[in-house]
């Protein structure tokens, strides 16, 4: 009996031994041509109906599976997509599209006006775009065309049109959350939690095709091998890798350079002790280096701001205001003493671990704050605590975090910072500004309402609203097999540029 | 083991799941975030929250969840995922099998390490291969498993490129690809285990060896070797096989730390993720199954005792 039994295992020891070594020796095969493989660091939400996504990383990737009626390129435009041209009523309450002859769905069918009529009612419903709570009425003409009315005029509200949450899906579908059906350059294919997201290259695409065929998202939830994966050649490309981890990359990789279209900084909640105090604020604006922060968190790499606005937003961004506050340790205490903390006092950083940057730059800013005798401590935690707490909680006295825009327009970032904002989560308070932000949302000529913006940007940075730092650099890993990694300035992959070098 | 006490420790087991899901349950109460929190984002508004939260039942009271939670376990549904929007048992069904090859290679890489070394050592107690089996061991010992598994991977991956360090291939797709790629995690898994099994099964047959049995098999003319495997090794197992039952068991649940290491999507991953999702179903579902795994694993061992050592069965 126990001869019989070990003789078994043995059998069963060498035949899994034998199959794992031929298993190994066979690993080399090279890739099919036409496929990439590209790492994501989570996953993708649970549902595959463009108009409920939240999350930016979800959002990200949809940009290639779902289009709106517009859509936004490389440059900042906003390009006809599903709507070859559009019309404003003098009013600016009426916008009048009409549709791209024989745009086709990754399903065959075409798209008509009531998909779009559905589609947009359907994002209207999910509440994701704000811009959408002034919609009246969304209905299509006899002649095919659709029209939008809105209840007050809103310059800005073909920004939103453009967002991943207005995409047109087919109103044939009875199951968007499992099927993922669109008219973007890559059709849905599988998933499997955890594991991967597959697309493949849509061939009846309206415009500029796809150049490869084949894209594989695949999780990569540990940010410790990310190195190692990269270098073995199981993905060819990740977006946001950090100066340490683009340094250890092999000669395979090229590293594009960009940056992340956030407003990183020291966010204060002004309406707790002793950030309701302007001076206290100021005071730490004066004692925090930008430029080591940089240096620290991406070797230097990303770009400085001076308040809720970065660069690729064009002409809403105020260089200017960077250097408003420049390295004053004697004025920063001053400060201090007139506002009647002249022995400092402390206070909690309150960061979501997952960030590293987020992290990296909360240390440089206790440091630097200690010079101003101010003991800064870090207290890390939960993302989904951090949502809770800090975001829609307010129970927090400061924080260091990203804030992205969603939609190509200034109140993307700047609305947030209006005294009755929902989203106001600084509690950030300015008479000052809800007037310049209200003259700006009325405005209709658009050389005037860039200049209420930028009033707006002026109050935050005067305000010290919050310690404003980077915009952080995006560095993207992408092995030179490829090409064609293009940036955006919004919080968007597109895929569908990258091509395969022969 | 009689039928009575078959039932008794069935109950006991019934009891600990029970419990164990209820501490679980507990505790995603009492942390900070819900899924509707998490599900919303930046983009939640009091109200959006305050709806989603209905839709999702979370304003119920607490007892009346767990009550439904566990009404709909026992009838065999375990829940929709919160964010994957998927029956939690068809997924946990996905990643079983990749956990589950884990465990066994880990397993069988433990026995074929341990028999034949401890036996070796024992041999040549005292030796300079016994010497330097243990100084290894007790290193081996040391090095927890996230951290061989980094070693292998540097080793075997990047130096050796015996296989790609983050390519891991899906059972559906190419099965023996996928038991290669397995090996690897396995082995990191099974080499601290291994040592510690080494370590005791060469003291437990060196204590049996100098017993009276032993001496009177060596006075039987009987060489060392003949010994100690036929006479010695089955009394010597005892206490090295309650250890591989506790190890087997840690070897599944620990499988989570090293599926991170080599980027596998198993029952670990899903685990983690739905933590941080606050996606309660899936992870009362995995961890009511890997504490029945435990329990389970020590009631065979239970069993296997009575097996090695008939006194076990015969004392009850």
């Amino acid at each position: 009996m126990k001869r019989k039994l070990f003789k078994l295992f043995s059998v069963v020891v060498l035949a899994t031994l034998t199959i794992a070594l031929t298993a190994c020796s066979g690993d080399k095969e090279t890739a099919s041509s036409s496929s990439i493989t590209i790492g994501i660091p989570q996953d993708m939400e649970d549902s595959l109906d463009p108009t409920k996504a939240v999350a930016a990383g979800t959002k990200e990737i949809y940009f290639n599976i779902y289009e709106g009626l517009l859509k936004p390129d490389e440059n900042g435009n906003l390009n006809p997509a599903i709507a070859s041209e559009y019309s404003v009523s003098d009013d600016g309450l009426t916008y009048t599209f009409t549709l791209r002859d024989g745009v086709k769905f990754h399903d065959g069918s075409t798209v008509t006006a009531e998909d779009v009529v559905y589609s947009l009612n359907k994002c209207a419903d999910a509440g994701m775009v704000s811009a959408f709570s002034n919609v009246t009425d969304i209905s299509a003409t006899d002649d095919g065309k659709v029209v939008i009315t809105l209840g007050t005029p809103d310059v800005d509200f073909n920004t939103a049109l453009a967002s991943v949450n207005a995409s047109i899906i087919p109103a044939s579908n009875t199951d968007p959350d499992h099927k993922g059906i669109g008219t973007g350059p890559y059709k849905y294919v599988s998933r499997s939690p955890q594991e991967n997201f597959i697309l493949e290259s849509f061939d009846d695409y309206w415009g500029e095709k796809a150049k490869i065929k084949h894209i594989t998202l695949a999780i990569v939830a540990n940010t410790d091998t990310i190195v190692m994966n990269l270098n073995s050649g199981a993905i060819d490309m990740l977006a946001r890798v950090t100066s340490a981890q683009a340094d250890q990359l092999n000669d395979n990789y090229e590293i594009y350079e960009g940056t992340m279209n956030l407003v990183q900084a020291l966010y204060l909640n002004n309406a707790v002790e002793p950030f309701n105090d302007v001076r206290v604020r100021q005071a730490l604006c004066y004692a925090v280096d930008k430029d080591k922060i940089l240096d620290f968190v991406s070797d230097g790499h990303g770009s400085k701001i001076g308040s809720s606005m970065f660069p690729s937003f064009g002409k809403y961004y105020v260089e200017d205001l960077n250097n408003y506050y420049t390295r004053d340790l004697d004025k920063a205490k001053e400060l201090l003493k007139e506002a009647g903390y002249e022995n400092g006092f402390t206070f909690t950083i309150t960061v979501p671990s997952n960030y590293t940057q987020h992290v990296d730059t909360a240390q440089v800013i206790v440091e630097q704050l200690k010079e101003i005798g101010v003991n800064a401590e870090i207290s890390l935690i939960e993302w989904d605590s951090w949502l809770s707490d800090v975001y829609s909680g307010r129970n927090f006295q400061s924080t260091v975090i990203g804030v992205d825009a969603s939609t190509l327009c200034a109140n993307a970032l700047l609305a947030r910072f209006e005294s009755t904002a929902h989203n106001n989560f600084t509690n950030f308070s300015s008479a000052d500004y809800d007037e310049a932000f209200a003259k700006a949302n009325a405005e209709t000529d658009d050389a005037k309402r860039t200049q209420y913006y930028k009033d707006c940007e002026a109050i935050l940075t005067k305000e010290a609203a919050n310690v404003y730092i980077q915009d952080i650099a995006e560095l993207v890993a992408l092995n030179k097999k490829y090409a064609g990694y293009t940036f955006y300035p919004l919080y968007v992959q597109d895929f569908s540029k990258l091509y395969i070098v022969e | 083991m009689n039928a009575k006490k078959i039932i008794k420790k069935f109950i006991f087991m019934l009891l600990t799941l029970l419990l164990v899901s209820f501490l679980v349950f507990l505790a995603f109460a009492i942390i900070p975030g819900d899924p509707a929190v998490h599900k919303l984002g930046t983009q939640a508004t009091p109200e959006s929250l305050e709806a989603l939260r209905e839709e999702m039942g979370l304003n119920r009271p607490f007892f009346a969840r767990y009550a439904s939670w566990l009404i709909s376990f026992v009838k065999g549904d375990m829940g929709i995922s919160y964010s994957y929007n998927l029956p939690v048992g068809s997924m946990i069904l996905d990643k079983l099998p990749i956990t589950l090859t884990m465990t066994a290679l880990a397993f069988m890489f433990v026995l074929i390490i341990t028999f034949p070394t401890g036996i070796l050592c024992a041999k040549h107690n005292g030796g300079k291969l016994d010497r330097f089996i243990v100084i290894l061991n007790q290193i081996m010992m040391s090095v927890p498993s996230f951290f061989g598994g980094i070693l292998i991977t540097i080793i075997f991956g990047v130096v050796l490129k015996l296989f790609m360090p983050g390519g891991y291939i899906s059972y559906t797709k190419n099965f023996t690809k996928f038991l290669g790629y397995m090996c690897f995690p396995a082995i990191a898994i099974a080499i601290p285990k291994a040592a510690m099994s080494i370590k005791l099964l060469r003291s437990s047959i060196l204590s049996e060896a100098e017993k009276d049995y032993a001496r009177t098999a060596y006075s039987h003319g009987n060489t060392t070797g003949d010994v100690l495997i036929h006479h010695v090794l089955q009394n010597a197992m005892i206490p090295v096989v309650t250890f591989l039952g506790m190890a087997l068991a840690d070897i599944f649940a620990g499988s989570i730390i090293i599926e991170q290491v080599f980027n596998i999507p198993g029952m670990g991953r899903i685990l983690l993720s739905s933590i941080s999702n606050r996606d309660y179903p899936v992870v009362m579902a995995i961890l009511v199954l890997l504490s029945s795994a435990v329990i389970i694993i020590n009631f065979i061992v239970d069993i296997v005792y009575g097996i090695i050592d008939p006194r076990v069965s015969q004392d009850d």
